[in-house]
This record gives structure tokens, C-alpha cells and sequence, in this order.
């Protein structure tokens, strides 16, 4: 009688337990995953964690890390105890795998080897500011497949982690909370530039989100189009979390002296004004 | 417009300094040096409370007879301070130098005045700055080179505080043994406030503590001796918990001393001297407006209006930091309570507005 609880063959013995086991061992890693995720995506909010020389991104650099350590213990505890795989039946159960991968798995392996590569790496980290696959982001999650963003209009994206392979990967702020910000302005060519430029550089450093010290300066750049002068500044805001408020209050007081200073925006330039005899406007 | 003046603060440092006789030695030195060619402007860079003005009083005396002019924080609000520095004595002493900018565009003419004659003088300029406002110029403008000597005020060591405090002590305290509390208990419990939103309450939850001072007691006083340390007396642990709870801050600590010493008891114990404790959740704005509060250590709602931009918000975020017990109000003058400094700091560090 054959018990057909049991498939025998190269592994030992696959039935309901085994099936169980696994099953439980992966559960346990996913809980695992939730619950370190949880506390140290906490404990990274915690507001006196700089005060102990740490940031939250410090803290969430081990999220994906023990994400991969729960879930490959786990899969290496169903290998090695629950299914006992000797080593020719380990070779016969990469055949298997390698079967696998050509008949379709191989977009979910590849994501899964950037996954690891991510973590190894680190291009960048849970909290990083970075812009994959098209788009600009928080990144909130490094999963075992895909990596998640939220955009700067709270839309959650999902970019596999495979497209660390073939696409750039651009990090504005590496692992720190200060972050490079560049903000525009553009004035009338007739304009005192110098004296804009003074202004702006007031209004950056007076900004109650910038960072100023030794590592972060700041840069005012200037350069005169045929139809504006532009005056860039560069300069870090203290928490990347602010790039947007803190462009915007620099932009604001700028302009508000500006308008003081007589200083003015471009005149707009009419299509007509520039329209040549059959040829289009500039 | 002139800036609002302020007035000399009332840190409570007595006339007589303690701790600070190696640097009024230095600044001795220095004054010395004067006519000869390595002549340096001195900066003495300090908390707020940690007695910046009184040194200043006393390198006075010292530069009595070589025709100084004493320059304090009620004339750097004033217009004509520039003139003022031109007619004066080789030797020119500015207190409160942070009080010449204000956190806004265009809050820095007086600051660029100022250090363009501090640059290009002969006199010898001793100034003091608040240590929050230098740490934040020192990076827009080149006060490194330009005041040369800098002196960092340190912190004071249990006997400095000991001293400093008994000498304003009006009467006579005998320094008790809190007969509750065993004198080697070396863990203590405080009580954590815990909001429970869900609940609308709040939980208190006794967290232990280590008493530094009674731990240290059950050592050996040097490595390899047997003996453990001589006991300490009563008053010693007194001073010793006033020097942790102030974390050296002289105007910390006589703060402390007053809430502490009921003035109807002439006794003291240990336990008498707590640390207050702030639960500071403030937002980023209110945040902010505090940081310009400690940066400049006495500031008018004129001035901060200026600063933050929004009159309304200004007057409720000072009505929330004044009931929480963070600032006070004088003269329409608003300033940090001196118990609140160090909570503060490590709030505003917390929010990374202060590095």
C-alpha cells in the first residue's frame, strides 16, 4: 500500500507536516518582518534619537536588513531541517529552480538578487530621497521585490528592485537628513542683480529649515539669459522632509524684498514682439 | 527704527566670580599685549545664564586706567552705537553681541558695521556672544579671524557652584539627611508622565534611577586601593546633585538653589534639589520662534513679529511657551527661564534646530 500522505523520491519525505512546518516558519519570518519593521519604523520617529548621535535613517537601515535575515532563515530552516535536503538532492532542487526561472520566474529572481543587492550595497535606504525608475520619492519599504516611494503628491510607487540593474539610480541625500536644495529665481536683466542676489542670500540663511556648518554651504550663482538673468542658490535644508516648505519660504521673503528693492520678474515676452515676417515666434 | 534696548540681565551672578580666574588671567594677558603688534580681539562665547555679562564687569576693572569704555547690551540696540565705538578708549568692551542681528533679511546691517570696524580698528574689542547665536554666525562670516582669541566659558565644578551659591545665601543652612531616603540608596525611582490619548489620561510610570553620587560612594576612591571612598557629607551631596541638575550653568544653578531653598526653613536636604522638568511637543514654528528666544537670550515680541512674519501666530505661540513655564515675560521682553535652558537645548537639538 502506498500512504499517499508521502511523496517519496530525491527529498525525503514532502507531506502535510513538512507542508505545515514550512508554511509556519514562513508566517513566523513575515510576522518578523512586520513586527521589527514596526518598532524600528517607531523608533526612528523617536525625537530625541539625535541626541545619542542617531537619525531615523540610521535606524531604518536595519529594517531591510532583518527583512532578508528573517525571511532567508526561514527558508533556509524549511531546506536544512524540515525537508532535509542532502546535498544531491539539493543540486536536483536547483535544477528544479533553474527550470523555474526559464519558464518565467526569472523577473521575481532578479528582483529579489536587487533586493539582496540593495541591502549589501545600500544605494540607498529606507527614509533616502531618490529618483528610480522615473520617479522622485521618499522611500518608505525595501521589500524582497519591489522598492516603495511615495512622491512629493503622496502617491505610493512601486519600482521593482531589479531596475537597480539596468536603470540610474539618483540619491539626493545619501543617508543624511540634510539635503542639497536648489531654488531658481529669475529677474528682469535691467535689475541689480547684486543686490537681488544679496537678498537671497539673506533669505536663505535666515530660513528656519536651512542647515549651515562646516560640511553645508551654501553657493549664489548668477547668469544673464538673453531675456532674464537667473540667480540660483544652493543650500541644504535640515531635514529633507522640508525641501518644499523650505523652497518655498526662501522663494517667498525673497520676493517679498524683492518687490521692496524694486527688483522684478521678467517682462513677458509676446510672441508678436519677436515674430519675424513667415516665421514662427521665438 | 530702532531695535527695542534691552536691559542688562538679571543672571543672578554675583559680583564675585568663581571658576573664571584662569581666564581673567588670560584676558589680563591679552590687555597687556595691547601695544604691541599681536594685538587680538577677544570673543568670550557662553551659554545664555553662565555669567558672560559679569566677566565682562570684572575685565573692566582690570582695564581701569588704560581709558576703556564699557559697552553693554543697553547700547547695542541703540543706532549710534557705531559712533559711540569711534569716540571711545583703545580698549572697547560689547556685551551681548548677538543682540546687533536679527534672524531676517536685512537683520544683519548692524552686525556687517560692527565687524567691518571690529576688522579694521586698532582698539582691542572684547566682546561676549551667546554661544547658540555665535555657533550659527560663525558660518556666515569669518569671527574666527576676526576675534582671534576666543574664550569658551566652561562649566563649573561643584565647589566653583558651591561657593557661588553660599556666598548670595542670606542666611544661615544646615544641610540635613532626608530621613526617608537611605544616604547609599544609589537607585531611585522618578515617576515618567505617559499620555494615553486613547484614554485621554495620563499614566505615570516609575522609572529607576541611578544616584551617581551614592554610586560612587561604594567604589574605592583610586583604582587598586581597597579603601572604599570617604563617605561624602551631606552638603557635599547637595552641591553635587545642584552640579548635575544644573549641568554646571552658574545662572542654572542659583535658579535651582532658590526653588529649592524655601526661604521660612534654614535646612537643606539632597533630595530638596530637583531638576524641573519640561514636556516640551512644540510644532516647527513654535520651534523656531524658541531657538530665537535662546539665541538672543532677550528679545522683544517687536522683534520676533519680524523674525517669524505672522503677528497673530506670534502672540499664541508666546502664550503656549509662557504656560508651559519654557520663558518668561518681563518689560515686554521676552526670555528662557533659566531651570528650562538645558531641556530646551535638547529639545531643539531633538528638532534639529540647534547641531
Amino acid at each position: 500500500m502506498t500512504n499517499v500522505d508521502v511523496i517519496s523520491g530525491p527529498v525525503k519525505s514532502i507531506n502535510a507536516s513538512t507542508i505545515l512546518t514550512s508554511l509556519g516558519m514562513l508566517f513566523l519570518a513575515y510576522a518578523a518582518s512586520r513586527i521589527s519593521t514596526y518598532v524600528l519604523t517607531r523608533l526612528s520617529e523617536w525625537k530625541f534619537l539625535n541626541v545619542f548621535g542617531l537619525n531615523r535613517i540610521t535606524v531604518k537601515i536595519l529594517i531591510p536588513l532583518l527583512k532578508f535575515a528573517f525571511y532567508f532563515a526561514a527558508i533556509y530552516f524549511i531546506l536544512a531541517s524540515v525537508l532535509n535536503i542532502a546535498s544531491d538532492e539539493l543540486i536536483l532542487f536547483s535544477g528544479l529552480l533553474g527550470a523555474g526561472l526559464g519558464f518565467g520566474l526569472q523577473g521575481l529572481f532578479a528582483d529579489v538578487i536587487g533586493g539582496l543587492l540593495i541591502v549589501v550595497e545600500r544605494p540607498y535606504q529606507i527614509g533616502d530621497k531618490v529618483t528610480m525608475g522615473g520617479h522622485y520619492g521618499e522611500v518608505t519599504d525595501i521589500g524582497l521585490r519591489v522598492t516603495r516611494l511615495v512622491t512629493p503628491d503622496d502617491t505610493m510607487v512601486s519600482v521593482p528592485n531589479s531596475t537597480i540593474f539596468h536603470n540610474p539610480i539618483a540619491n539626493a541625500n545619501a543617508g543624511n537628513l540634510e539635503m542639497m536644495v536648489v531654488i531658481d529665481l529669475f529677474i528682469d536683466p535691467g535689475c541689480d542683480a547684486t543686490l537681488a542676489m544679496d537678498i537671497l542670500r539673506e533669505a536663505l540663511v535666515t530660513s528656519k529649515y536651512v542647515r549651515l556648518s562646516g560640511k553645508h554651504k551654501y553657493v549664489i550663482l548668477l547668469k544673464a539669459f538673453p531675456f532674464y538673468k537667473r540667480i540660483r542658490v544652493k543650500g541644504y535644508v535640515n531635514d529633507f522632509r522640508y525641501e518644499f516648505p523650505f523652497e518655498t519660504d526662501v522663494t517667498r521673503r525673497a520676493w517679498q524684498q524683492f518687490r521692496r528693492a524694486g527688483i522684478r520678474p521678467p517682462r513677458m515676452i509676446l510672441a508678436e514682439e519677436h515674430t519675424y515676417r513667415g516665421e514662427p515666434g521665438i | 527704527m530702532s531695535s527695542p534696548q534691552c536691559v542688562i540681565k538679571e543672571s543672578g551672578y554675583s559680583p564675585e566670580l568663581f571658576g573664571y580666574e584662569e581666564i581673567l588671567k588670560n584676558i589680563e594677558e591679552a590687555v597687556e599685549k595691547l601695544d604691541s603688534s599681536a594685538r587680538s580681539n577677544i570673543a568670550i562665547i557662553g551659554d545664555p545664564f553662565s555669567g558672560r555679562s559679569e566677566l565682562l564687569h570684572k575685565i573692566s576693572e582690570l582695564c581701569q586706567g588704560r581709558e576703556s569704555k564699557i559697552f553693554f547690551s543697553r547700547l547695542v540696540g541703540d543706532e549710534n552705537f557705531l559712533h559711540i565705538i569711534e569716540k571711545s578708549g583703545d580698549i572697547v568692551l560689547v556685551d551681548d553681541c548677538q543682540l546687533l542681528f536679527s534672524r531676517k533679511i536685512g537683520g544683519f546691517r548692524k552686525l556687517d558695521l560692527f565687524l567691518n570696524i571690529v576688522a579694521s580698528s586698532n582698539k582691542l574689542f572684547i566682546t561676549t556672544w551667546n554661544q547658540f547665536s555665535w555657533n550659527y554666525l560663525r558660518f556666515l562670516y569669518p569671527l574666527e579671524s576676526i576675534f582671534s582669541f576666543r574664550i569658551e566659558l566652561p562649566r563649573l565644578g561643584q565647589m566653583e557652584l558651591k561657593n557661588l551659591v553660599m556666598s548670595t545665601c542670606e542666611w544661615q543652612m544646615t544641610f540635613v539627611e532626608d530621613k526617608k531616603i537611605r544616604k547609599d540608596q544609589w537607585l531611585v525611582f522618578s515617576e515618567l508622565p505617559v499620555d494615553l490619548t486613547l484614554f485621554k489620561r495620563t499614566l505615570r510610570i516609575p522609572v529607576p534611577r541611578l544616584d551617581y553620587s551614592a554610586l560612587r560612594s561604594r567604589f574605592p576612591a583610586k583604582i587598586g586601593s581597597s579603601e572604599p571612598e570617604n563617605e561624602t557629607s551631606v552638603e557635599d551631596r547637595v552641591f553635587q546633585r545642584l552640579k548635575d541638575a544644573s549641568e554646571g550653568n552658574p545662572g542654572v544653578a542659583k535658579a535651582i538653589w532658590k526653588r529649592s531653598t524655601p526661604k521660612a526653613e534654614g535646612s537643606i536636604t539632597p533630595e530638596d534639589i530637583i531638576k524641573p522638568q519640561y514636556k516640551i511637543d512644540l510644532d516647527y514654528d513654535q520651534a523656531f520662534l524658541l531657538y530665537n528666544i535662546l539665541c538672543m537670550e532677550c528679545v522683544s515680541v517687536e522683534e520676533l513679529t519680524g523674525i517669524i512674519g505672522h503677528n497673530a501666530n506670534v502672540n499664541r505661540f508666546i502664550q503656549d511657551l509662557k504656560r508651559t513655564g519654557l520663558i518668561s515675560i518681563e518689560n515686554e521682553l521676552l526670555s528662557i527661564m533659566p531651570e528650562a535652558l538645558h531641556s530646551i537645548e535638547r529639545y531643539l537639538k531633538s528638532v534639529r534646530l540647534v547641531c
